[in-house]
């Protein structure tokens, strides 16, 4: 195959993958968007607590894993301290949409703003995003 | 005559091999001075897959699953911990069997198998955190994985396609 071909097929490659994410994109933005109503904090897979995004809230989570200070404030939320080593969940956005979360991974810790769709069959919908 | 000519050629890839295994040591810690990443898990700019696909197409594959194995595991080490080890891990592997096949049937050049690296090395991480945390929310972020993947895995493909040939310069002289 020459060059000129391999170049095209380059290009391909990476339009598909750009549509493919902007597909996934609206329809999760636009098709399932819904704001959430409350978050749900899950470490090691198991749920440690849920809480109301509509009253402003500072939630210390200490475990084994390590500490975390989650912030509800203004109908969203978001992490504004770790002691984990990167710090990658304080540099997350804040997040108010159904389906959003904040990840911790080295503390194995969750937030995940809950829906309706959510909650009420949180296996099947949950798996779809 | 010929076995000293075979030994020769073997002393020099050992010896370029330490050196792609130090600079890949070297991108993955200016790596972690960069802030890229929007805020969403997962993504980064994986400039040492730019020596990987190098590796790939001047040594081979053996030589590059090596290359990418070691760097994660001394990465891990000096600049993370055994989670980031596990992350990377499944990036890397999984980003590289892609790039493997790619290079394989031809159909791409490099700016095409480092997309797909970066695509791939994006979505094994949040497969692997996925099962770690027990939670399918981490998918949400797949969109800007992908783009994440495709830029990146563009420019470094770019970059690799430009130090091609000074690689081959390389490979004739000593």
């Amino acid at each position: 195959m020459n060059l000129k071909k391999k170049t095209k097929n380059d290009f391909v490659l990476a339009g598909l993958l750009l549509m493919a994410a902007l597909a996934f994109f609206l329809f999760q933005r636009f098709i399932f968007k819904e704001k959430g109503e409350s978050v749900t904090i899950t470490q090691d897979g198991t749920n440690i607590g849920q809480y109301s995004l509509q009253e402003n809230k500072t939630i210390p989570l200490e475990s084994q894993n390590g500490y975390n200070l989650l912030v509800i404030e203004d109908g969203s939320a978001r992490m504004v301290e770790a002691d984990c080593p990167d710090k990658l969940c304080v540099k997350q956005r804040r997040i108010s949409n159904a389906g959003e979360s904040l990840i911790c991974l080295p503390h194995k810790l969750i937030v995940t703003v809950d829906g309706n769709r959510q909650s009420k069959e949180p296996e099947v919908d949950s798996v779809t995003y | 005559m010929q076995s000293e000519v075979n030994q020769r050629k073997k002393r020099k890839k050992t010896i370029y091999m330490g050196l792609f295994l130090a600079v890949a040591l070297l991108l993955s810690y200016i790596e972690t001075l960069i802030p890229f990443g929007f805020g969403i898990p997962g993504i980064k700019l994986g400039l040492t897959n730019l020596l990987v696909i190098l590796c790939l197409y001047h040594y081979g594959a053996k030589e590059a699953l090596g290359l990418n194995v070691m760097r994660i595991v001394l990465a891990g080490f000096l600049f993370g911990n055994l989670y980031s080890i596990l992350y990377s891990m499944a990036g890397g592997l999984c980003s590289f069997l892609v790039m493997w096949i790619a290079y394989k049937t031809g159909f791409l050049t490099e700016k095409g198998v480092s997309v797909l690296g970066g695509v791939f090395h994006n979505l094994g991480q949040i497969v692997v955190a996925a099962f770690v945390v027990q939670t399918p929310g981490v998918f949400y972020y797949v969109p800007w994985l992908l783009v994440a993947g495709v830029l990146t895995g563009w420019l470094l493909g770019f970059a690799a396609e430009i130090l091609s040939p000074y690689m081959k310069k390389i490979d004739r002289a000593l």
